[in-house]
């Protein structure tokens, strides 16, 4: 849980901060710091309790303990109103009754500015937008991304602290969510303004955040970059979770000074030691590896042993990606290993088939260690 | 095979429907307007030749004044209702999902007693020495009893009585519709719960509010029995007016003109609700 954002400057805090509904504890004593600047997104599968935390900042709910910290006042119990934080909500919650104009207005006449600065504000955001030519249309009049963008400008244009998304772009077709993604990235360094960023689709989350936070059932699995969530996940759930992963069980069977020797899928092995944990002799351990860590080569000759720090499988099924060709690898103890090989018609060895044997081996210190808990 | 006895099936209940309107509403309302143009005749109740003069009977001073009276109840009352009901449909259809049936319960249970049955019960309430009156009396806020039955007031109170339930179900029906983010979304941007609450909740309610208002407007226009039994002698509505044509009176082409005349202004305020609701989606709730 290392901060690792360079200058970081907190702006808003969770402090054991704890959740119930009724019975049903969604929050868990949660500790979390959103720094000034930076795209903070919330990870994890529905139900974790990562849109009670939005909610939480947002003033919609308040925590059952611990406080809410923002420049280093309390603000718990403070209404939504009074909250330097704006919200894009899921489904937009545009003011159907209004127009683009007047749902952008919003914020800025309950503020009570004067009418020419309104106008010149609303114009301005709507600009950012691109919807400066849509100002007379009602919310059902616009479509999908529209309507999204005019929420964006609606929540951006009071100036706020913290700019909350509750999973704005999930209800956009595929190409058009590809296409927000750059555009909020794009807005977030125009504007400088914190995001606070929710959603379940990880790779929506690795791509446009500065930190990510796991979550799962209330507590927080790990708050780190991008980068580190992927490559060296804390525990078995970030692993599973963001991305796919394989994963070996192993037996410690030697602690050296660097390095240990285990056992993983009958073959012998020297892997580098963890930094994260002590390891001991006959303890279990889990080897994690990505696919695209995995190295595959065809075997010609069957009958010949395989090679140091290799396994021996056959190619029980191929996904042809273009860029890629994704291999499930059946192993002699009937395990399956997933396999991304990048596709280059120059080299013979990745023309795969199925049936076929091959050695997966991988890239060396690429492995990540983890304690069988 | 199917497809044929779906589509008989469908046209049938069309056919029905229409020819149920035709008879049932179109054809008696053409006959009212009929009537409307023609002469007052002792022995048919009707005769030629045509002519306006029903229309301009209803300006006469005695007839004329009994409208505007009535109207003048039916627009309190309707008032009333809307600034009673609205809290009350506000309050059910933001209270849990558990209990709203329970609260709708104890709104549509009245109607399970004959509404003249209720209106009877009424006058021992509204009495001289009755219910209300004793308590007025009790709490100190009148020294003599104050003469409600029979009165404007007690009219007013029949009608209201009445008519609550009309005006707080069909509120109900858009204030629990109200998307809750909407409101979140008002008090996000820095609204306080007022000014969400007129910024957002009143608008977004404004098709309710119009069909709660007809609702009740125009029974209150000619539920005549509610005046004959609080209001005595001297209280009046246009219902009235037009039972009294037809049956005492056997004046059928004036009391035709008074019917035809709240047609065209229900027609009127239907035209006007219609419009209030298209401006969002197209949502009926009756």
């Amino acid at each position: 849980m290392t901060d690792t954002a360079p200058s970081s400057q907190p702006l808003l805090e969770l402090q054991n901060v704890t959740k119930f509904f009724g019975t049903n504890k969604v929050l868990d004593d949660i500790d979390l710091t959103i720094n000034d600047g930076e795209f903070l997104t919330l990870l994890g599968p529905s139900g974790c309790g990562k849109t009670t935390i939005l909610r939480l900042i947002a003033g919609f709910e308040r925590p059952t303990t611990g406080k809410i910290v923002m420049n280093g006042k309390e603000i718990s119990h403070l209404p939504p109103n009074r909250r330097a934080v704006n919200t894009i909500f899921q489904q937009y919650a545009l003011f159907p009754h209004m127009t683009v104009f007047e749902n952008v207005a919003f914020g800025l006449q309950m503020k009570g500015l004067p009418k020419e600065e309104i106008e010149q504000e609303v114009f301005k955001a709507l600009e950012i937008v691109k919807m400066n030519t849509f100002y007379t249309r009602r919310p059902s009049e616009l479509s999908g991304g529209q309507q999204q963008r005019v929420a964006i400008a609606r929540a951006f244009i009071n100036q706020p602290k913290i700019l909350l998304l509750d999973e704005p772009l999930s209800a956009l077709d595929y190409k058009l969510r590809q296409a927000m993604q750059i555009e909020l990235k794009e807005l977030q360094r125009q504007l400088g303004v914190t995001f606070v960023f929710v959603t379940h689709d990880q790779e929506e989350a690795l791509s446009m955040s500065d930190r990510i936070v796991v979550m799962n059932e209330g507590i927080i699995e790990q708050a780190d970059t991008p980068t580190r969530i992927y490559e060296e996940p804390s525990n078995m759930f970030v692993a599973k979770f963001v991305g796919e992963i394989n994963v070996f069980d192993g037996m410690v069977m030697k602690v050296g000074e660097n390095d240990f020797d285990t056992i993983v899928e009958g073959m012998f092995y020297r892997l580098r030691k963890p930094s994260a944990f002590e390891i001991a002799r006959g303890s279990k351990i889990k080897v994690l590896l990505r696919p695209e860590d995995m190295v595959v080569s065809k075997v010609n000759d069957p009958e010949a042993e395989a090679p140091e720090n290799a396994l021996r499988g056959v190619i029980s099924y191929m996904v042809y990606k273009g860029m890629t060709i994704d291999l499930l690898i059946q192993t002699a103890g009937g395990n399956m290993i997933k396999a991304t090989q990048f596709f280059n018609e120059d080299d013979p060895d990745i023309a795969f088939a199925v049936d076929d044997v091959v050695n997966v081996s991988w890239i060396k210190d690429w492995e990540v260690i983890l304690p069988d808990a | 095979m199917l497809k044929s006895a779906d589509a008989f099936c469908r046209s049938a209940v069309l056919y029905f429907i229409f020819i149920w309107l035709g008879l049932m509403v179109f054809i008696p309302n053409l006959l009212v307007l009929l009537a409307s143009f023609l002469s007052k005749d002792p022995r048919y109740f009707l005769s030629l030749p045509l002519n306006l003069e029903n229309y301009k009977a209803l300006f006469d001073t005695v007839l004329f004044g009994v409208i505007l009276k009535s109207l003048n109840i039916a627009f309190f009352t309707t008032v009333f209702c809307l600034l009673v009901g609205y809290p009350f449909a506000y309050f059910i259809a933001r209270s849990p999902k558990e209990w709203r049936s329970l609260f709708l319960m104890l709104i549509i249970v009245p109607f399970w007693t004959n509404s003249l049955i209720r209106n009877y019960a009424l006058i021992s309430i509204l009495s001289t020495n009755g219910l209300l009156n004793s308590f007025l009396l009790k709490i100190g806020l009148i020294s003599q009893p104050i003469q409600i039955l029979y009165s404007d007031w007690a009219v007013f109170i029949g009608m209201s009585y009445t008519l609550l339930p009309f005006m707080i179900l069909p509120l109900y029906a858009t204030l629990e519709k109200l998307d809750q983010n909407l409101l979140e979304a008002a008090r996000d941007l820095g609204a306080g719960s007022l000014a969400a609450f007129f910024k957002v909740v009143v608008p977004m309610s404004f098709p309710g509010i119009v069909a709660g208002c007809i609702m009740v407007f125009l029974p209150a226009l000619s539920l005549f029995y509610v005046s004959d039994i609080l209001g005595g002698a001297n209280s009046t509505v246009v219902g009235s007016v037009i039972r009294n044509k037809f049956m005492i009176a056997r004046d059928w082409p004036v009391g035709s003109a008074i019917s035809v005349i709240l047609t065209v202004f229900m027609l009127f305020l239907l035209k006007f609700y219609y419009k209030s609701g298209n401006s969002e989606e197209e949502q009926t709730i009756w």
